[in-house]
């Protein structure tokens, strides 16, 4: 597929989103769950998101539930797509990183 | 166990930051953000509206730049096709009769009555729903 549309612009919490996502990319997260795998503070990250799936590189969809059944309406699901996957990848290969990265969350302890 | 469910105040807060989107990306935030507030505390829950209404004139820009997200299916809840503005509240007041002469007031535009009933008097024999 070609690609028309521009990349997006790499910033530190883009990065950070885009890295959460990749962990596991076969998995499905909400906005609450990526903005908390990325350390992002919550509710922060739909823009972010608005621009990956405006890109193509996430796609979105509703959960599938009754929402009687579960008591609590039906969440939009985000994943990255096949060709987002790898552009992604190649993104943040070549990213700006600076030399000390602001720590938007704890850095996790080396066992 | 449900989860706890979203503060009225919290969702009138993320809906106001739909509000500021762009028309036909409106109503998705708008259940994207409330469904969101389910399962956190409260204290969270003020949190992340506060959070989501500050960025939404970023997400209005964002959403402006890359173009309209692709939409391929529609939403599932049966409260969807509720008007944007009886979602905030701001219903269309009108006062009718039952068949009986009780007087009630209904919303115009999504048919709640004022007891808090979605729908007005589906129940009624003769309704569309009673078929």
């Amino acid at each position: 597929m070609v690609e028309t549309r521009r990349r997006p612009r790499m910033t530190i919490p883009t990065q950070l989103v885009l890295r959460a996502l990749l962990d596991d990319p076969a998995r499905e997260l909400y906005g609450v769950e990526i903005g908390a795998a990325a350390g992002l503070p919550s509710g922060t990250v739909h823009p972010i998101l608005a621009r990956l799936e405006g890109v193509r590189w996430l796609e979105s969809r509703w959960e599938d539930i009754d929402p009687r059944v579960e008591g609590r309406p039906a969440r939009r699901y985000y994943r990255l797509t096949a060709g987002g996957l790898d552009s992604a990848r190649a993104a943040l290969a070549t990213a700006y990183r600076p030399a000390h990265t602001p720590r938007f969350r704890p850095v996790p302890q080396q066992t | 166990m449900t989860a706890p469910a979203a503060d009225p105040w919290c969702c009138r807060v993320v809906e106001l930051a739909a509000w500021v989107l762009p028309t036909e990306q409106r109503h998705r935030y708008a259940l994207e953000f409330i469904a969101e507030l389910y399962g956190m505390p409260r204290s969270q829950q003020i949190r992340h509206s506060v959070h989501v209404l500050s960025q939404a004139w970023a997400l209005r820009a964002a959403l402006a730049e890359t173009g309209p997200a692709p939409t391929q299916e529609k939403t599932m809840t049966v409260e969807t096709s509720r008007p944007f503005r009886c979602l905030l509240s701001f219903h269309r007041w009108r006062w009718a009769s039952t068949e009986d002469g009780d007087r009630y007031e209904y919303c115009v535009r999504c048919g709640r009555d004022k007891t808090g009933t979605v729908g007005g008097n589906f129940w009624k024999p003769g309704s569309v729903w009673a078929r």
